[in-house]
């Protein structure tokens, strides 16, 4: 993807998606356990009571074994450079334009506003329409 | 058992974040082509719905 194909039906630009595609998703996967690792952490510096400690100290357990398994997942397939900072880079630049290409792409040409269908809050239909 | 306050609201804030990964672990893992990951996801799926439950029971005691 070296510059911009309006076509999007033309093949060339399938290739390599899924491998593309399956980077994305673990890059969002390890940041989510990341996040969930820190926010995990946080809250239990911040409770003091025993039962809801257990609960969080477990869950923290888990999280931290779970990023673990992720990172591990990435450095084997090589989606995730932590030693070689070149290489991470050159991955890094490479997604980086991917994004901005497909940011400047116009994917939805024709209006897919709902808006008449969904006209409504979703509360609405327990409260009768009106806000209390 | 009553929670001060701070905590539960400590504990809401981990659910709404767990749903979230809960709901993207479970969507995602339909556009991911590798197996491995695939098979990682859906644990994840398995163990964030079962942490979901943990904290809805300490958040439905707090209610009361």
């Amino acid at each position: 993807m070296k510059h911009m194909n309006h076509d999007y039906l033309d093949p060339i630009n399938s290739l390599h998606v899924p491998e593309l595609a399956d980077t994305t998703f673990a890059m969002d996967f390890l940041i989510r356990a990341k996040e969930g690792v820190r926010n995990l952490a946080f809250a239990l510096t911040e409770t003091a009571s025993p039962d809801a400690r257990a609960v969080l100290r477990n869950q923290l357990r888990q999280a931290i074994a779970m990023h673990q398994e992720i990172t591990e997942l990435m450095l084997r397939k090589k989606w995730f450079h932590p030693y070689e900072l070149q290489e991470q880079y050159q991955l890094d630049m490479l997604s980086a334009n991917n994004t901005v290409l497909i940011g400047q792409m116009n994917l939805f040409p024709d209006d897919t506003s709902r808006i008449g269908m969904f006209d409504r809050t979703p509360d609405d239909a327990n409260h009768g329409g009106a806000l209390t | 058992m009553a929670y001060a306050l701070h905590e539960t609201l400590e504990v809401h804030e981990i659910a709404a974040f767990k749903a979230l990964c809960l709901t993207k672990s479970k969507t995602m893992r339909a556009l991911v082509s590798d197996p491995e990951l695939k098979q990682l996801m859906a644990m994840d799926a398995e163990i964030s719905t079962r942490q979901i439950q943990e904290l809805s029971a300490i958040l439905s005691k707090a209610s009361h």
